[in-house]
């Protein structure tokens, strides 16, 4: 089986995989890193919502055979370190302000989160907020939005 | 199943609804039908367990809401005491009533024991769709008289593919009841109906009824069983009784209301939510009430139906009329945690949204043709309204009531109502988009689609 590495929440590693496996599964099933979320492996849902190179993207919807080993994926585990904090302002705004129901989806929000505002800016808009495509089953919409805006002036 | 579709379901049901007794009275009548589509309760985790069966023991994890009905399920089914069984309640994502039932750990034990080795058995996400517990399609046929400036009688008619309540209770006595051939599904169906659903209106003759068919679709509750439904229809054909006797809808309401809680957070929405003010037009407010877990609630809703709303273009998404605001003011008699409470009322809120607006279940050859989260259309950040209050009233009593389900149903009825006002025509399908078909459907062969392999070219 072919070797493919990649630098995971700042640390080179590698895995002896197929490579059309989804790098949902190599993070979650051989690397241990649950936090990407299976929620359709349809690249529709986005609980598995991770960073590549800084950006949001979804690792179910990418063979591995596509990473690179100068590519850096962070997961919301190595989310903080990002920031040198215990904790990201996102993660930070999500807990003032009480945002996770169930929690199965808050890993993908809070990451494709901090790409959005990373991508526009600070003075977040609900327009920008409407072109979020993570579901929330619980339907915490609304304090998802609130928390957004105010992690963003924290970034 | 297979030859069974929307169109032969909805026959089945006209055919078994129960008789309405009083004749209408002709201009002073309301008759209305309602007919609500197939919807999904499945969670964000797909259903998933882990089963680890030996000869002599077997132990699951799963995310189960009704572990002893499991426990004695997978003993029966594997063979074994119960005692040698030990089933663990997982954390997991959602539930909605899908995790009432355990068909999932049932499948990892079996697979366990004919493997002989531990198993992590979990269902794609198509197949969560496809294959998994439904809230049924039903029907409500509501007739409603008018006599002398009174309403003089409401009689409702619910009929629906039979809910499975296999779960029981919540322990062994009722569950192998709700399974006994004598007591039966409909029986334990009918005590539910009656323990759950009243009509909070003085109508004079009051009759609400439940007739299930026996289909044997996969069914079950969803965040709620019968009053998302029956309380949208009743709230709708309310503001046709107001409408037809020339009342406001809230004025009417307070006429008509039984219950000393429900006007007061009846008239505190009226108010914060500054009901009757002038909107522009395909724009418009509604109101419901609802009284349910021995709470009281009333959601006021804002809906733009302009066609600028209506037709925003979201790539493999659905748009429509927006819900641009929502107050809720409940009583839930006693709140122990109203940063929580409200919570539940935020996602109870974007439920009623779904279901009035966007989300459902297309039946085709006995099955979804719903296979992702872009085919079943649950509330979206595009849909999802920008400005929501919750009232919790002050305490009216020393007892909590249950928040988790409480605010769909008048949502739900509201939306429907704000709708209604807005477009000039009272919808009697729901939602108000299961008329078109907004997807392109996977295929059913094979049933799980592979994943995507161009995830890299959407990065933000």
């Amino acid at each position: 089986m072919p070797t493919y590495s990649f630098i995971l929440n700042g640390n080179q590693v590698s895995v002896d995989v197929d490579g059309n496996m989804r790098l949902l599964w190599v993070l979650r099933d051989v690397l241990g890193i649950t936090s990407p979320k299976y929620g359709c492996g349809l690249h529709v849902c986005k609980a598995c919502t991770c960073h590549i190179n800084g950006k949001a993207f979804n690792p179910c919807s990418v063979p591995i055979s596509q990473i690179k080993p100068t590519d850096q994926i962070t997961t919301i585990e190595g989310l903080p370190a990002t920031v040198g904090k215990p904790l990201h302002p996102m993660q930070q705004a999500w807990l003032d302000l009480d945002v996770a129901q169930c929690g199965y989806c808050q890993p993908g929000q809070i990451m494709a989160a901090v790409a959005l505002v990373s991508e526009k800016g600070s003075n977040i808009t609900d327009a920008d907020l409407d072109t979020l495509r993570n579901i929330c089953r619980c339907g915490t919409y609304s304090r998802i939005r609130a928390a957004i805006k105010a992690g963003a002036q924290n970034m | 199943m297979d030859n069974q579709s929307d169109a032969t379901v909805l026959t089945a049901l006209k055919a078994a609804e129960l008789p309405l007794a009083v004749p209408p009275l002709g201009a002073q009548t309301v008759d209305a039908t309602f007919t609500f589509a197939f919807a999904s309760n499945t969670p964000l985790e797909p259903d998933n367990a882990i089963a680890n069966v030996t000869p002599t023991s077997a132990e699951i994890w799963s995310c189960l809401k009704v572990p002893i009905d499991a426990l004695d399920a997978i003993a029966g089914m594997l063979g074994l005491p119960p005692n040698a069984v030990t089933v663990h309640v997982a954390e997991g994502g959602g539930s909605f009533g899908r995790h009432l039932f355990h068909d999932v750990a049932l499948e990892a034990a079996e697979a366990s024991q004919k493997i002989g080795k531990p198993v992590h058995l979990m269902w794609s996400r198509t197949d969560t769709f496809r294959q998994g517990r439904t809230h049924p399609m039903c029907t409500d046929r509501v007739r409603a008289n008018i006599l002398l400036g009174n309403v003089i009688s409401y009689e409702q008619r619910h009929t629906s593919v039979q809910t499975s309540f296999s779960h029981g209770l919540g322990e062994i006595l009722t569950a192998t009841a709700a399974s006994l051939p004598v007591a039966g599904n409909l029986s334990f169906a009918e005590t539910i109906f009656e323990l759950t659903q009243s009509s909070p209106y003085n109508f004079g003759l009051t009759t609400q009824l439940l007739n299930e068919i026996p289909l044997q679709f996969s069914t079950g509750s969803m965040r709620n069983i019968y009053s998302p439904n029956v309380v949208c229809a009743e709230e709708l054909v309310v503001d046709q009784l107001a409408a037809k006797m020339g009342q406001d809808p809230v004025a009417f309401r307070r006429a008509y209301l039984k219950d000393s809680r429900l006007l007061a957070v009846l008239n505190t929405a009226a108010q914060a939510g500054n009901w009757g003010r002038p909107m522009p037009a395909m724009t418009a407010q509604g109101i419901a009430v609802h009284a349910e877990y021995q709470a009281a609630i009333a959601a006021l809703i804002e809906i733009d139906c302009t066609p600028a709303t209506v037709n925003r273009q979201v790539a493999d998404g659905v748009t429509g009329p927006r819900v641009t605001k929502v107050l809720i003011v409940a009583d839930p008699g006693f709140c122990v945690n109203p940063l929580g409470f409200e919570a539940q009322m935020i996602g109870g809120v974007n439920d009623g949204i779904a279901l009035a607006l966007t989300s459902s279940l297309h039946i085709h050859n006995g099955i979804p043709l719903e296979g992702s989260w872009d085919n079943y259309f649950y509330t979206r950040q595009w849909n999802t309204p920008l400005d929501i209050q919750v009232i919790i009233m002050p305490q009216t009593s020393d007892s909590p009531s249950g928040a988790g389900e409480l605010a769909v149903a008048p949502t739900f009825a509201a939306v429907a109502c704000a709708y209604a006002r807005a477009t000039g025509s009272m919808p009697t399908t729901f939602p108000i988009n299961q008329d078109t078909l907004s997807f392109t459907p996977y295929p059913t062969e094979p049933s799980t689609p592979q994943s995507p392999t161009d995830g890299l070219s959407y990065t933000f």
